[in-house]
């Protein structure tokens, strides 16, 4: 009897451990299914119950991974980050991790962060050292440093499949951003100041230049208008269409001075953008 | 010792039986307190099962879960993803007619004339005529399409009710009688506030006036002194300013106006309709 018993417990802790394993790989066959019919907060609720299991090394890098990736399609960067930084280096989607993980700082402007990160990466591989090569130089781009991009350019070939079409686009943008020209604020106002909506003319807002300038004009004719024609001192409309007036013409300077700000803010944001969706296309199609 | 042991056997074969408790099961239990997690045992009966039964049940309970939380987009996404899953052809009916409610409560109404017709013909001898009728009246009334609704209203009157003691038929013969755009605009136009007049809001049509008549008054005064810019451009500026904007206004009267005489008939058509399918 006691021998059978004994038997027993040892079939069923051997049945338990393969139970385990078979566990987790129908679970996460089954977080696939779900992943796939696009139903992620059911999907991540099951990820969410393997991180309650034991589970061994190569689990755990599986999971995180998935959860990584999982945060990574829907957006969520910083959850996204933090699970794909905890892949361990002996999993073969190591690289893979950490190169989507430094794109998520590059989204998040997070440049420093980003350079860190890559040098976890492995560059004896070939492949590797070239995307970690091209994330640095579109790095260089963001911060606007020509001289870095050039540098790498010079040193690395970009001969691979995945990055040629990239790096064309990537160098046509740094060519039309050492084109641009920055508007200056100062000169925009000035030029409001002498003919109203000239600021706005100089930003390249022709509509709203032309928008300030008729009324502002149309005040200034119906002032005169008045100040000829009424005896100022008993009559307040003077007054009050100079007042008008005065506020419009202030109002339109300082609005000039803040629409070259926000003009060189939005060329420098759509740059960027055109910049980090350059970089992040050659991972995506050498990962996937 | 041995006892000990042969206990420890036991209840570890009764844990492992429990652990093997179908996920139907669970999912009607969780559906109770959490509807996500619910769903999620519901997937996992079709990620697993082979049985075709259980496949059928499963998806019928979870679209009425999804329902029953007011996820109408999530209803028509699983259905639209499973409905041909299943065999059973009397459960596939009442995902059918899941789907049916889920459109209507969703406001997808072209979706949901086109389901009742689809509904019909392929479940001729399972369709409940009372049900079916029922819905399609409150969906046409949602349509606006009361002639319609008055004629299905007319056929389900014969069969199953024959005296119209809520007044339905009543309410169907006096439909309301919505403003005219056209009629307004052109008021508008000729006479000075008959836009907003002809909208129901005669205050608002007496004050337009009133401005109009100020505007035009300070743009002859200003004419008379000498003053042409101003009489051109502050004058005659707002006199405009009030004149159009007059057109315009009255074009949002009377949207609105037809809008909330429109709901209201809605409203009183369809709490109508829902007492008398009450008291079939």
């Amino acid at each position: 009897m006691k021998t059978l018993c004994i038997s027993f417990l040892l079939t069923f802790l051997l049945f338990s451990n393969t139970q385990a394993q078979e566990s987790f790989s129908s679970e996460y066959k089954f977080y696939t299914f779900l992943n796939d019919k696009n139903l992620d907060k059911e999907a991540i609720l099951v990820l969410k119950g393997l991180t309650k299991l034991t589970l061994n090394a190569s689990q755990k890098d599986s999971l995180n991974f998935a959860l990584g990736w999982h945060y990574y399609t829907k957006k969520a960067l910083d959850s996204s980050t933090n699970y794909l930084l905890n892949v361990s280096t002996e999993d073969k989607r190591y690289n893979q991790a950490v190169f989507f993980a430094s794109s998520n700082f590059i989204i998040q402007k997070k440049l420093t962060n980003a350079a860190l990160i890559l040098q976890k990466i492995d560059t004896s591989i070939t492949d590797n050292r070239a995307l970690a090569t091209f994330q640095k130089a579109g790095m260089a781009l963001l911060n606007r440093n020509y001289t870095m991009y050039d540098s790498i350019n010079k040193v690395q070939v970009f001969d691979k499949y995945y990055l040629e079409a990239e790096q064309t686009k990537l160098n046509d943008i740094k060519k039309q951003m050492v084109k641009q020209k920055n508007k200056s604020p100062l000169l925009a106002g000035t030029l409001s100041a002498i003919i109203p909506g000239a600021g706005k003319w100089y930003v390249g807002k022709k509509k709203q230049a032309i928008g300030s300038f008729l009324p502002l004009c149309a005040l200034a004719f119906l002032t005169k208008e008045l100040y000829n024609k009424t005896d100022i001192k008993t009559d307040l409309r003077f007054w009050l269409f100079t007042t008008f007036f005065t506020t419009f013409y202030v109002g339109n300077i300082v609005g000039s001075v803040e629409l070259a700000k926000i003009v060189n803010r939005n060329n420098k944001e759509i740059y960027d953008n055109q910049i980090i969706f350059n970089m992040h296309i050659p991972i995506r199609n050498f990962f996937n | 010792m041995t006892i000990k042991l042969f206990l420890i056997c036991i209840s570890l074969s009764v844990t492992s039986l429990i652990s093997a408790q179908p996920h139907l099961n669970i999912a009607r239990e969780k559906s109770k307190t959490n509807y996500l997690e619910a769903s999620v045992e519901y997937e996992r009966v079709l990620f697993t099962s082979n049985n075709q039964a259980v496949i059928d049940t499963a998806i019928l309970e979870k679209t009425r879960l999804l329902l029953e939380n007011k996820l109408f987009i999530e209803t028509d996404d699983f259905i639209t993803r499973n409905i041909n899953l299943i065999a059973d052809s009397s459960i596939a009916y009442q995902v059918y007619t899941n789907w049916l409610l889920n459109l209507y409560l969703k406001n997808n109404l072209d979706g949901a004339v086109s389901l009742v017709s689809e509904i019909e013909t392929f479940y001729t001898n399972k369709v409940d005529y009372k049900w079916i009728n029922f819905l399609k009246m409150l969906i046409y009334n949602e349509k606006q399409e009361w002639k319609k609704t008055d004629s299905i209203y007319k056929e389900f009157k014969n069969k199953l009710i024959k005296t119209d003691s809520f007044g339905v038929s009543n309410l169907l013969q006096h439909q309301p009688k919505l403003l005219k755009l056209n009629k307004g605009t052109i008021l508008s136009y000729i006479i000075p506030g008959g836009g907003q007049f002809y909208a129901k809001k005669p205050l608002e049509g007496l004050t337009n006036v009133a401005l109009q008549t100020l505007c035009l008054a300070y743009t002859i005064v200003c004419y008379n002194s000498g003053l042409y810019l101003s009489s051109w451009l502050i004058g005659g500026g707002l006199f405009g300013s009030f004149r159009f904007g007059s057109t315009r206004r009255t074009e949002t009267l009377i949207k609105q106006y037809n809008l909330k005489l429109v709901a209201d008939y809605n409203t009183l058509l369809k709490y109508k309709l829902i007492e008398v399918y009450k008291n079939l």
